[in-house]
């Protein structure tokens, strides 16, 4: 199947968002003049830059055929899951749980990885962390927090 | 004569000393290791960086800088895979020469080189520093908004990918760093209700975000197309060059520290491109460019030379008008405004420890980068060959608890995750994410001196074009602009010249 410069049109219409969003927010914050300029000037200006930018990378990628290139699935959602389960453990269960955890969530990134040394290396690293951070930097981390 | 009076003496105090030895020794670590470059590197560093005192962070974060330089070469020649961009060229002849049995060699002159470079490099820096600091006493509000327009420019066009691409990048860059208190009218911009981006977004989130996340994501991508490697030993005795090595060296080495120096300050240039251009240098001064590509030796003492060359050169816009040639300069910037130093043509004057003691460390850093890289290869030679899969998930730890530590703020995680998958997104979209940071740190200061500029000038923007200085280089930003869409509109129609023939 062939997208017609769907990469770029895709591209081209997030940066347009991105400006948009911007351009129109500045108006809140007052516009004022060249000579006095308000919170909003330099980013309404910059706003439509990015929005006109957007725009020409939109249009002129859609003479140029192109496919979406295939999303790697897998080591997009273990990072993400083992960075979303450090945010939610950090705070109440502590340093190791939370290393643990980020280390075997994305070691779920590789098909190859085994079990065992997986296990292994998420309680060397989640030991040692605690070891530079809470020890050696003196950082008021628990090794394990109040709800464990 | 401050190097000898000020610089050697802090450098030389055990914690600089201490702190330069792991920057370069982590450096080298970092460069070796393919996939990780230096603005990941220095990126995963920045939050401890918090915890020093300046002067020893920055030594350490440019030890780091400099270091992957040394430490790239090594999986360029061993593994034929480029430890860092910069070292991509070496590849070229740099694995022929290993595949023929001679590793030791190309890795000895490689490192000689990159001395050599790094040397010559900190003299044109010792050289330009005073001029450019009483050329830019000569700048007001006006020249530094030129100067900064036409520093993002080129940082965002020239060194990769398209240059309008780059260009939508830096201005995302510069919009975020609107995010936050106005300083001048205390109003809160962009922060969508969000009590902790009232103080605007925080440079390590942003950076982790786009550098570590994103980096690590398209690294387990990457690393599973490449399955076993075979290394070869490298023993001390099989790195002794022959004479006609050496002769075959000299030159190519001066040639590209020359090259190097000349590409270091300029911003968009820097080491990457430096060493590409004293590689086809070399081979066009060649008797015999034939030779090229199978093992020339000529082909991996110039570049190498010429990217350390850069990589000191680059500091001197960085350090004394504050405006960086790249991102990791732009990190070392980030770095320094931590500690609340601004850097500019005041730094001299202001943190002479700073500045003298930074430079001085640059020579005891290449110094120890010799020891590490001759006597000590074979460490590295052994961490090749530790499988990939067990570095990403430290990296990962690394990622979260230095952001999380950097503000004890778990918003700041969220963010990042925000960050990485966007920064993620735009790779798949071809676009760069080390723009963004550019325009990102230099955006607040643009914001300004416009701002600055445009009362002085009564609002008038003829009256700034008429100011010598600023229109000469708000002159010379629209010639580059020019060449830029001049051969974005070339490419666009022999693209279209394709498609008409298929």
């Amino acid at each position: 199947m062939e997208n017609r410069g769907i990469v770029d049109l895709a591209g081209g219409a997030f940066l347009a968002l991105i400006g948009l969003v911007f351009l129109v927010g500045s108006f809140d914050y007052g516009i004022g003049t060249a000579t006095e300029m308000k919170a909003g000037y330099f980013p309404m200006v910059l706003g439509g830059i990015a929005a006109a930018i957007g725009l020409f990378i939109a249009v002129s990628g859609w003479s140029r055929p192109d496919a979406f290139p295939a999303i790697p699935w897998r080591p997009v959602i273990a990072i993400t899951a083992a960075l979303t389960a450090f945010a939610l453990l950090i705070e109440h269960a502590g340093i190791i749980p939370a290393a643990f955890a980020a280390v075997v969530l994305s070691s779920l990134a590789n098909a190859g990885a085994g079990v065992v040394s997986t296990l292994v290396l998420a309680a060397s690293v989640s030991l040692s962390a605690w070891a530079l951070f809470s020890i050696g930097f003196g950082l008021p981390i628990p090794a394990f927090g109040s709800l464990l | 004569m401050e190097l000898f009076t000020i610089g050697f003496p802090t450098a030389f105090s055990l914690q600089n000393l201490a702190f330069c030895f792991a920057g370069v020794f982590l450096g080298t670590l970092a460069g070796a290791l393919p996939g990780i470059g230096a603005l990941t590197a220095v990126t995963l560093l920045l939050p401890i960086t918090f915890h020093l005192d300046p002067t020893a962070a920055i030594i350490m974060l440019a030890g780091v800088y400099y270091g992957t330089e040394y430490g790239g070469s090594t999986a360029s020649i061993l593994l034929n895979l480029p430890g860092t961009a910069a070292n991509a060229v070496t590849c070229l002849d740099g694995y022929p020469m290993s595949q023929q049995g001679r590793a030791g060699i190309a890795l000895f002159v490689t490192t000689i080189g990159s001395f050599v470079g790094g040397s010559i490099g900190i003299l044109v820096l010792l050289a330009l520093s005073p001029l450019l600091v009483a050329f830019s006493l000569a700048f007001g509000p006006a020249e530094y908004f030129a100067i900064m327009v036409f520093g993002l420019l080129a940082a965002a066009t020239i060194a990769q990918g398209s240059p309008i691409k780059g260009l939508g990048m830096v201005v995302v860059g510069l919009l975020l760093g609107t995010v936050g208190i106005d300083i001048n009218s205390g109003a809160y911009r962009f922060t969508f209700g969000f009590f902790d981006l009232f103080d605007g977004i925080s440079l390590i989130v942003l950076a982790m975000g786009l550098f570590g996340v994103t980096e690590v994501i398209a690294a387990i991508n990457e690393q599973a197309d490449t399955r076993e490697r075979k290394l070869n030993k490298v023993s001390l005795r099989s790195m002794i060059p022959t004479r006609d090595d050496v002769k075959r060296s000299i030159m190519p080495i001066l040639r590209g520290s020359g090259i190097g120096c000349l590409l270091g300050p300029l911003p968009g240039t820097g080491p990457t491109i430096a060493s590409f251009i004293s590689y086809s240098v070399e081979k066009r001064v060649s008797k015999d460019p034939s030779r090229f590509g199978k093992g020339a030796i000529e082909g991996v003492a110039s570049p190498e030379a010429s990217n350390n060359a850069a990589g000191q050169t680059a500091f001197v816009p960085t350090l004394l008008l504050g405006i960086p040639g790249s991102a990791t300069m732009a990190l070392m910037i980030g770095a320094l405004m931590i500690h609340g130093i601004s850097p500019g043509p005041r730094l001299m004057v202001n943190h002479p420890e700073m500045f003298w003691g930074l430079i001085a460390s640059f020579w005891i850093g290449n110094v120890l980068l010799v020891i590490l890289n001759i006597p000590l290869i074979g460490i590295w030679v052994r961490l090749l060959s530790i499988p990939s899969r067990f570095l990403y998930p430290i990296v990962v730890v690394l990622i979260c608890l230095g952001t999380y530590t950097a503000t004890s703020n778990i918003f700041d995680i969220w963010l990042l995750i925000v960050f990485g998958l966007a920064g993620y997104l735009m790779r798949i979209l071809r676009f760069e994410p080390a723009p963004v940071l550019v325009g990102f740190i230099l955006g607040p200061m643009v914001e300004e001196n416009l701002r600055r500029a445009m009362l002085l000038a009564d609002g008038s923007f003829l009256e700034i074009l008429s100011r010598p200085l600023a229109g000469s280089i708000i002159a010379l930003t629209v010639v580059l602009a020019v060449i830029l869409v001049a051969m974005g509109v070339k490419s666009y129609l022999q693209q279209k010249g394709e498609l008409v023939v298929e």
